[in-house]
């Protein structure tokens, strides 16, 4: 076998290098907004990514596999799970301030930028219900995408309790209420429209949600929705985005905000306030979080929390598309020796590494080497 | 604030539109709403339209690649049928039944059906994923076999018992001793867009869906 099953690649230097550099900022980012950072297993319980209602994800996305004793493993497919478990089991002070760059294992069809293994670099902020931290959360987002160089994005903002509370009003069933769903996910206005008719949905409650695919834009589209959407669950969930947005629009950045009351996230652990995050051209989000209230009650403690997740690969793919790739790289020098001057040569070395510089010792007749490797100076030793 | 305001209506916005009947009658749409101007009669050979009154661009692809265009953000916008969009299951958002490219996915079969007690039916069908789908449901085994093209004949050589296929008129099947056994569903041409350009490029996206939706409401976009 010398090829690669689908879904996964080799990283060769430069791209590595362009990868990691990326990486770094991210960390640094999060770092210096008070977000430590820790490292979950690769794998764990497949039960730890259920509950009691059922698995997160699908359950044939998640790579599962015994162990010789016969336990039930998985590759985990996010983060954020096993951050709840660590938050709820090894902690007993609140608010805790999480971060992570972890590579996360799904079984999706692979095709670009939605590879099976990928990376994703993100916080959590655990134990605090305010929109403060909403604020706080989709702030440091910003900021992290604008340090590793990305423009023209978008921070798309949702609310999952507003779509939740007019289907309280509903009153669906359980799998008319998932095609429901799923046709909102798509905004097939047509199809809904179909749906609510056959399903003998008329008048008031037929306006509710046969707009809702085109309520998407800037911030209008809460206020024009506090008109359509009079009762008080929809009400409050519309007035926490507006306070949301104030905050931001404090912090300077409303001109990234948009705001899609029609938005669906396919985790299932998200409760309130939820978002993704666009690039121009680029076709699909390369960030996405939000607020997961219920998750943690999985391990033992009901707290509320916070956060996202940028998917590295596709943000690598924004940054070419828009930029392209600068990759920064120390200056690399040759120092070339022989038999007589090695104890010198690697004195030099030294001295250049710890300068920064990338320093190879090569040998006199391995000068071959020297060329193919395009130093960025070659300096001989002894002379 | 204003220029502001142009500077983003002016965004350039690039449609997929299916070769062949379809295209023809998206341009007529596009053009009688005023989203574009009168360019059909461009469409000669070009693969590539650029529509200078509009600054929009039109690339002409391939049936079923319309959706892949599109959820890669290589194209903002597509026309494309409900059928293909059931087969490929892209990503991307369908906002539009346009109403118009009306046909219906059946199975078809001889005229006079012989009972056959063979455990598998073979299905020939261009749509696998439909077809495998619908039998699933059915709780039916089946031997699926997908052909690219001409799969009336596939019943009448013996490759298969049934076809999955979409008709129009009926006269295809009609000709070839065919008839229609069961409607899978029926389809028509809908306006599917990339859920990034959607929120990027929201402002014009938005104008034009609105100015399609409300074409298809005054009923101008029937045949």
């Amino acid at each position: 076998m010398r090829n690669l099953p689908d879904g996964v690649q080799d990283f060769l230097p430069d791209e590595l290098r362009f990868k990691r550099n990326i990486e770094n900022i991210l960390r640094n980012t999060f770092e210096l907004s008070g977000y430590e950072e820790i490292m979950p297993p690769t794998f764990e319980y497949l039960d730890n990514f259920a509950t009691t209602s059922g698995i997160f994800f699908d359950e044939n996305n998640i790579y599962r596999f015994f162990d010789k004793k016969g336990d039930l493993l998985a590759l985990r497919p996010d983060v954020t799970t096993q951050v709840a478990r660590i938050a709820s089991t090894k902690y007993h002070e609140y608010p805790l301030k999480f971060s992570y760059i972890a590579n996360v294992f799904r079984y999706d069809n692979p095709q670009v930028g939605k590879m099976r293994e990928f990376t994703q670099a993100g916080i959590e902020l655990i134990g605090k219900n305010h929109e403060y931290s909403d604020a706080e959360c989709i702030s440091v987002a910003v900021e992290a995408l604008k340090n590793i160089g990305i423009k023209d994005f978008k921070v798309d903002i949702g609310q999952a309790e507003f779509f939740k509370s007019i289907l309280c009003e509903l009153r669906l069933t359980k799998d008319e209420e998932d095609i429901l769903k799923g046709l909102l996910k798509e905004k097939n206005q047509s199809e809904i429209e179909y749906f609510l008719r056959h399903n003998n949905i008329t008048g008031r409650n037929y306006e509710l949600i046969v707009n809702l695919p085109l309520f998407f834009g800037d911030i209008d589209v809460v206020e024009n929705a506090k008109r359509v959407y009079e009762f008080e669950s929809a009400m409050k969930a519309l007035n926490y985005l507006e306070r949301v947005y104030d905050i931001l629009k404090d912090f300077g950045m409303d001109s990234y905000i948009t705001f899609d009351l029609g938005m669906v996230q396919s985790i299932d652990y998200y409760t309130g306030l939820i978002f993704r995050v666009f690039v121009k051209d680029l076709g699909y989000a390369i960030c996405a979080g939000g607020r997961y209230d219920n998750l943690l009650k999985n391990y033992g403690k009901d707290l509320p929390a916070t956060g996202f997740a940028i998917s590295v690969e596709r943000s690598m793919l924004a940054i070419q598309s828009q930029s392209g790739i600068t990759i920064k790289k120390p200056k690399s020098i040759a120092v070339l020796f022989d038999d007589k001057n090695r104890k010198e040569a690697y004195d030099i070395a030294v001295r250049l590494r710890s300068q920064g510089n990338i320093a190879e010792l090569v040998n006199m007749d391995n000068s071959e080497y020297a060329n193919r490797k395009k130093f960025d100076e070659i300096i001989r030793a002894g002379v | 604030m204003r220029l502001l305001g142009q500077v983003c209506k002016m965004d350039s916005i690039t449609v997929a539109l299916p070769k062949g009947r379809l295209a023809e009658k998206s341009f007529e749409v596009f053009a009688s709403c005023g989203i574009s101007g009168n360019i059909q009669n461009e469409m000669s050979r070009k693969l590539f339209i650029y529509d200078h009154e509009s600054n929009l661009n039109f690339i002409l692809v391939k049936p079923s690649d319309v959706p892949t265009y599109v959820e890669h953000g290589a194209a903002d916008l597509g026309v494309c049928g409900k059928d293909v969009l059931l087969e490929l299951k892209r990503d991307c958002y369908e906002v539009l039944d346009l109403g118009f490219g009306r046909c219906k996915m059946v199975v078809a079969g001889p005229l006079n059906k012989k009972d056959n007690f063979l455990s598998n039916k073979r299905v020939a069908t261009k749509f696998p994923a439909i077809a495998e789908e619908f039998y699933k449901k059915k709780g039916e085994n089946v031997e699926i076999i997908k052909l690219n093209g001409s799969v009336e004949l596939a019943p009448l050589v013996g490759l298969s018992e049934v076809i999955v296929d979409i008709v129009e008129t009926g006269t295809t099947l009609k000709e070839n001793g065919l008839t229609v056994y069961e409607e899978i569903f029926s389809s028509s041409a809908r306006l599917i867009v990339n859920k990034a350009s959607m929120k990027t490029k929201s402002e014009r996206i938005k104008e034009i869906i609105y100015k399609l939706k409300s074409a298809k409401e005054s009923g101008m976009l029937q045949i």
